[in-house]
């Protein structure tokens, strides 16, 4: 069994994966860094965690 | 709004890549080309939209659910391309059909047209009492979100990319609207999420 390539990509509910207006300087976009809020959790028991 | 009041909820069937019908969607093809895919989790069904009740318990449930609301708010571009519903959704309730411009002649069956957002809600909330608002359609979402008027967001996601169509939320301003999962189910082949609004600041 070979392991896998997988995409793991934080995505918001109406399919952006930034904000707007992303580039070098804000490479989320506007507001974008709300997409990555759930890493907060990733040393807490539980699904984030486990992902 | 009370306690009991029931909720404005879309309903709406969404491709992983967040389109809402498949590419060219028009009159005879109101899904777009390949977009049928999206409605893979409900039965081959016909004007009546009862005849769409899927097979799955799951789904089943969540059909029932949209079906046991106490009215029905659409735009007009998506009511146009069910036919009306036959001027019956389901039940008999009311179903109000927002436009920017009143067509000549009286709407077919239990619909009318209306052209304000907030009194077409608020028409709706009012008819359906305590049962549940079903919302149909993205500009009528767009609008009602605008105007603070949606309070939850039910999307069936479907496992498949479409590469090009109509988003949901295209269109609206840039802006956050933040959203709290209250509801996780999985069908056959689909997931159900539903959202409450939880506020916007824009």
């Amino acid at each position: 069994m070979t392991g896998r390539i997988r995409v793991d990509m934080t995505s918001a509910s109406d399919g952006y994966v930034a904000g707007p207006d992303d580039g070098p300087d804000a490479p989320l976009g506007t507001g974008g860094f709300r997409l990555v809020n759930w890493l907060d959790k990733r040393a807490d028991p539980g699904p984030s965690g486990e992902v | 709004m009370t306690e009991t009041a029931g909720k404005v909820r879309l309903y709406m069937s969404i491709s992983v890549d967040g389109f809402i019908t498949g590419p060219d969607d028009g009159p005879g093809q109101g899904l777009g080309v390949d977009g049928e895919r999206l409605h893979a989790w409900l039965r081959d069904g016909g004007v009546d939209p009862a005849s769409y009740r899927p097979a799955a318990d799951v789904d089943a449930e969540v059909f029932d659910e949209l079906m046991a609301t106490g009215a029905v708010v659409t735009g007009r571009r998506t009511f146009e391309h069910a036919g009306g519903w036959a001027g019956d959704h389901h039940d008999g309730v009311p179903v109000f059909v927002l436009t920017r411009s009143v067509p000549d002649g009286p709407a077919p069956g239990h619909a009318r047209y209306v052209t304000d957002v907030r009194s077409g809600v608020a028409q709706a909330r009012a008819a359906a009492g305590d049962r549940d608002v079903m919302m149909h359609g993205a500009s009528a979402a767009q609008a009602c979100l605008a105007a603070g008027q949606l309070d939850e967001i039910e999307l069936h996601v479907v496992p498949v990319l479409l590469g090009g169509g109509r988003r949901l939320f295209d269109g609206l301003p840039p802006g956050r609207v933040e959203l709290e999962l209250v509801r996780s189910l999985e069908g056959a082949g689909v997931l159900h999420l539903r959202y409450r609004v939880v506020g916007s600041d824009r």
